[in-house]
């Protein structure tokens, strides 16, 4: 299952960061209509390419519902990242 | 002497039961038993399979001006799985770029030689990877970098 939602953390929030949670759901809905027009150019770069598309972009979705369960949290004294994909 | 093993015996005993009633229930019980003390021994050794593979670095460089640095990751093993997959579908000469540069960074790796159905078996000997490495600092006896990968 494709990832639903995640969280963005820069800086300390609680001084001077930000934290911002998206929710990835309504992101791949807003992306529907241009992923559809997306994909004849997908087709054609893959064929140019000589990559099988339908074992490219099957790939592609793999790779997307995978990335759930990712994180990343980096922090030193001047700056702190946080990436959780859910 | 168990405890259904006694149960029997004072039933025969008693004379609820004849000897080769009792006879067929004590062997009944003797085939439950190792079949019984079987399940907890294949219970202990459960097959582990991970879920994430973890990359801890903590540097504590004196030298560096922005302080302590502490990266912490977690990928997906899913990830790793998805990753080989997709490097299957490189051309061949873009997969040749890669090596090259690769080579030219000192690392000499063929990409060729990943292959989706190998994918099990690298994923697998992640599993059993735990790499501990502690830098320190012998002249002023201090530590100063410590980086983690295991699988959890």
């Amino acid at each position: 299952m494709i990832p639903v939602a995640g969280t963005v953390r820069i800086g300390d929030y609680r001084v001077h960061g930000f934290r911002l949670s998206i929710p990835f759901l309504l992101l791949w809905i807003l992306l529907l209509p241009l992923l559809v027009l997306a994909v004849p150019v997908l087709f054609i770069a893959c064929l140019i390419a000589r990559v099988n598309p339908f074992k490219g972009v099957a790939a592609l979705l793999q790779m997307l519902a995978a990335l759930k369960g990712t994180r990343l949290d980096v922090e030193n004294d001047y700056f702190s990242l946080l990436l959780n994909i859910f | 002497m168990s405890e259904t093993r006694r149960q029997v015996l004072e039933m025969l005993a008693a004379g609820k039961i004849t000897a080769e009633e009792a006879d067929r229930l004590i062997a009944a019980l003797e085939r439950d038993i190792p079949a019984a003390a079987a399940q907890p021994e294949a219970g202990t050794r459960p097959s582990f399979k991970a879920k994430y593979l973890r990359v801890i670095v903590e540097s504590d460089d004196p030298n560096e001006s922005h302080g302590p640095v502490k990266v912490n990751t977690r990928v997906p093993m899913q990830l790793l799985r998805a990753g080989v997959k997709l490097a299957a579908l490189i051309p061949p000469q873009a997969r040749n770029h890669v090596d090259q540069a690769l080579h030219d960074q000192g690392i000499p790796f063929d990409m060729s030689q990943i292959k989706p159905e190998n994918l099990e078996e690298i994923v697998d000997q992640l599993t059993d990877l735990t790499v501990d490495v502690d830098v320190n600092d012998l002249d002023h006896k201090k530590q100063k970098v410590k980086v983690k990968v295991f699988c959890e």
